[in-house]
């Protein structure tokens, strides 16, 4: 009777759940399998929706995450908003950050510096997440990811405004003040989800990351 | 009726040479518009990693160039493309307690042909292989940055190629059960009848 009701109905969408559950001792992830039962309606409707739709969604999603980062209050509200990772917003902050800093003036290697910092915030993201998975924190790769990615946002303000001034002091004031910025709202998410002796060892990656990329966007 | 029957007999013949020369006809497709970018974006990934070099003279727009289009293509096929001409779609979602889960979708409502679902498989798997070769022949010279670009379009690739092969090997296992409960049913009905 299940099934001829799932095909009486509108949507006839049938899915079926594999569970992932990351554990560090762990080279593949354990998958168990939940029998198939039917799709909830807000899932079916996405299933439906047109190109244009998609696409605005994702970007106000994007938005969403980027104002939760740039205004780190420390509310459940941010933390949920977080969770919902996507890797859009890392990637052209990203790019944004290795084309400010490649095209500025005093240097002659713009694509190594491009190549540099692209490798340095994917490899280093994929550092400091290792680092604290295998410090016992309770965290999901890719949202680590999304999280050090979304607050590469204030160095990248900090990257565009230097290149305005030539005031060195000036400058440095700037890009410190976007270091900590970047790093209070990283720091934030990240230690409620790592246990509270190992938060100092988890979360000093996190602020190396953030001196290296300010102090590359201050010299450079 | 002796015409008919030529005629009939014919047309199978012709249908078969027909179908198998069209099975790449986009034109005939569900979704033209659709098949076009899954095989626009890729294209312009290729051709911007082979040939740039010789347009652009600056490497620094090459690489993002190259990155754009990666991130479009990648961005399509999971979303767009997948959706439309295959009727799959893979994404992860969040359980009430907060684990992370995987989920992977068969949509049938949308209206599809064969010819979407082998212009959208052929590509992927296609493009895949390429970059994959790219790596390789980058590996055996040691280009390290080309590795970079190659290794990043062949990981996109392969990554929606494993999403959306699960989600066909979960729609297969659930026809399966779908059938293989309809048919007891059917045979419960025609005992107990």
């Amino acid at each position: 009777m299940e099934f001829e009701v799932q095909e009486n109905q509108a949507n006839n969408s049938i899915q079926g759940v594999i569970n992932l559950q990351p554990q560090v001792n762990q080279v593949q992830a354990q998958q168990q399998e939940i029998p198939i039962k039917q799709t909830d309606l807000q899932v079916s409707s996405t299933l439906e929706e047109s190109v244009a739709v998609t696409l605005l969604r994702d970007l106000r999603q994007i938005g969403v995450k980027l104002r939760c980062v740039l205004v780190p209050t420390m509310s459940t509200n941010n933390a949920r908003e977080l969770r919902n990772w996507d890797l859009w917003g890392p990637l052209v902050f990203c790019l944004m950050l290795a084309l400010t800093l490649s095209m500025s003036g005093n240097n002659d290697d713009g694509p190594g510096i491009f190549a540099t910092i692209f490798v340095l915030i994917w490899v280093g993201s994929f550092v400091v997440t290792l680092n604290a998975q295998l410090l016992g924190g309770k965290v999901s790769f890719f949202q680590s990811v999304c999280v050090l990615g979304y607050c590469v946002f204030p160095i990248n303000l900090g990257a565009l405004f230097t290149l305005f001034f030539s005031f060195f002091y000036l400058k440095m004031l700037l890009v410190i003040g976007c270091f900590m910025w970047s790093t209070y709202s990283a720091v934030g998410f990240l230690k409620l989800l790592i246990p509270e002796q190992k938060r100092i060892l988890a979360l000093y990656p996190v602020i190396l990351f953030y001196l290296f990329l300010s102090w590359f966007a201050l010299i450079v | 009726m002796n015409s008919k029957n030529e005629g009939i007999e014919m047309k199978p013949i012709i249908g078969q040479d027909r179908q198998e020369i069209s099975q790449y006809d986009i034109t005939k497709a569900a979704h033209p518009g659709i098949c076009f970018f899954h095989i626009f974006f890729k294209f312009c990934a290729f051709f911007s990693y082979l040939f740039l070099g010789l347009i652009i003279s600056s490497t620094l727009f090459q690489y993002i160039l190259i990155m754009i289009f990666h991130a479009f293509d990648f961005y399509t096929v999971k979303n767009i493309t997948g959706k439309f001409l295959v009727g799959l779609r893979w994404y992860s979602d969040f359980t009430p307690k907060g684990d992370e889960v995987w989920r992977f979708e068969c949509f049938d409502k949308c209206k599809r042909s064969k010819i979407d679902s082998s212009v959208f498989w052929t590509f992927q798997f296609g493009a895949s292989c390429a970059w994959a070769f790219f790596v390789f022949t980058n590996v055996l010279s040691f280009e390290f940055v080309d590795i970079i670009f190659a290794g990043i379009g062949a990981s996109l690739s392969w990554i929606n190629l494993w999403g959306f092969y699960k989600c066909s090997k979960d729609q297969q296992r659930k026809m399966k059960g779908v059938q293989s409960y309809l048919t007891k049913k059917g045979l419960q009905m025609a005992v107990q009848s």
